[in-house]
């Protein structure tokens, strides 16, 4: 589904990442793990073809990305650390047709697909609302509508529970097993592997934009993995 | 979250069911009819305002809170103008009034069209207006207009954390000029870091110029009537 082949991209002058390999197959659900700046966010912005790379190639369903962006978005819907400034319209109804919208599709598959993925989120009563009246749970949940509204094949998502308090933790985190559960391939960058490892099929560690480790998250949890800045969940200590 | 000015409501009132674009070429030509009227036309357009706003379920109050930074403005122009005019401070104050009163009421107007005008109904009145023009992208021309409406918000939302931030670590205790100083700073650089994120948001979710619309603006019969309405409402501005 998505392969990156020796991978490098410089930022502001330092190497995020430097000679990623790594490919993640359909139906997955990853966790990308590792301490700040280790190179997450910048590897998931590579799925979804907003960064390439300056060496190596990544190919999303075989396409290099470099090639057509546009495919790779369309593939993999990304979900922002910060949810609120992925917002782009005035009302949740638009923002979650902003993607439908841009697919070009006609007006009776956007109404089905943002009232399919607006449930999909618990959100079908915030429709009519703006974002700005959103607490911080709501908007991640929009955010995630706005994507799943695109039905991309994977969903790559940046710290989705920054924030969120344990009821908001909860709800993302099982829409994120239904999507997988659905068919969906889940990528998601975290520090807090907790409420994901009873749902990922594997872990990858980045440390210095390299791959550290890669591996099921009973193994890599089971050796403890403090040493690469992550914290080992309660159910493995 | 306090609504942002100029934020639309959804409310169900007779301005709300008028076409978008039937509202966009009202305000232009009454805006227009406006730059030439006189004390009392502009007077009567102001009270038409009123009306208006008052039938979308504005409240003044709250329209002049939106807005007292141009009133502000606009106050400042008035007094200027009243001591630097040639025919007299009175003969000034009384021109620099007349002129800020058309500026005022162009703007309660406007804010009326916002609130009444549903935001994607605004983009695709724009791009209905621009397709006929040659060499124009209409869909990215529209899509830049939603987007800026998005944005101004989040200007304000920046402006008001970087406030409580200095707030909260007795920023406050330093002159107004120092607070005026440092806190247009920071909000410059974070406000190009919200554009530079909403510009990436958009990209991430796949922008293109051959978007369709969840949406669908429909032309009345009560449409045509708000622009003849608006069309004799401009051409007494304009003759008195």
């Amino acid at each position: 589904m998505i392969r990156f082949e020796d991978v490098a991209h410089e930022r502001d002058g330092e190497r995020a990442l430097n000679g990623v390999t790594l490919g993640i197959d359909r139906g997955e659900f990853v966790l990308l793990l590792g301490r700040n700046g280790s190179g997450k966010t910048t590897l998931l912005r590579h799925m979804n073809g907003l960064l390439v790379p300056d060496e190596g190639s990544v190919l999303v369903d075989g396409v290099p990305t470099e090639e057509d962006a546009e495919n790779a978005r369309r593939c993999v819907g990304m979900v922002f650390q910060d949810a609120g400034s992925q917002i782009v319209a005035e009302t949740v109804e638009d923002d979650v047709a902003f993607g439908p919208e841009n697919l070009g599709l006609d007006r009776d598959e956007i109404r089905e697909r943002v009232d399919e993925s607006v449930a999909a989120v618990g959100a079908t009563a915030l429709l009519d609302r703006s974002p700005y009246e959103l607490s911080g749970g709501e908007l991640r949940r929009v955010a995630l509508a706005g994507v799943l509204a695109m039905r991309p094949d994977v969903l790559a998502l940046d710290e989705p529970l920054a924030d969120l308090d344990y009821e908001g933790e909860r709800a993302v985190v099982e829409r994120l097993a239904d999507a997988n559960r659905d068919g969906k391939t889940v990528v998601v960058a975290t520090h807090d592997a907790d409420p994901f490892v009873e749902h990922a099929g594997r872990a990858v560690v980045l440390e210095d934009g390299r791959v550290a480790e890669d591996g099921a998250p009973d193994e890599l949890f089971s050796r403890g993995l403090e040493g690469y800045g992550v914290r080992t969940p309660c159910s493995y200590r | 979250m306090k609504r942002a000015g100029f934020a639309y409501r959804d409310e169900e009132t007779f301005l709300h069911t008028v076409d978008a674009r039937a509202k966009l070429v009202a305000l232009v030509a009454v805006s227009f009819g406006l730059t030439w009227a006189s004390a009392a036309a502009t007077a009567a357009v102001g009270i038409v305002a009123y009306a208006a706003a008052r039938s979308a379920g504005v409240g003044v109050r709250e329209l002049l809170r939106d807005v007292r930074l141009v009133l502000f403005i606009l106050v400042v122009g008035t007094v200027a103008r009243s001591l630097s005019d040639p025919a007299g401070i009175v003969a000034g104050a009384a021109a620099g009034a007349v002129a800020s009163g058309r500026f005022v009421v162009i703007i309660a107007l406007a804010y009326v069209v916002s609130a009444t005008t549903h935001p994607e109904d605004v983009r695709l009145a724009v791009e209905s207006f621009l397709a006929p023009v040659p060499h124009v992208e209409e869909s990215d021309w529209g899509t830049m207009f939603s987007t800026a409406a998005r944005f101004f918000p989040l200007v304000f939302e920046e402006s008001r954390r970087v406030r409580e931030a200095r707030k909260a670590r007795l920023g406050g205790e330093r002159s107004w000029y120092s607070r005026v100083r440092s806190t247009a700073f920071t909000l410059l650089i974070r406000t190009f870091r919200r554009a530079d994120t909403l510009a990436l948001a958009v990209e991430a979710r796949g922008y293109s110029s051959q978007r369709t619309s969840l949406r669908k603006l429909e032309w009345k019969r009560h449409d045509t009537g708000m622009v003849v309405a608006a069309g004799v409402v401009a051409v007494l501005a304009f003759l008195f």
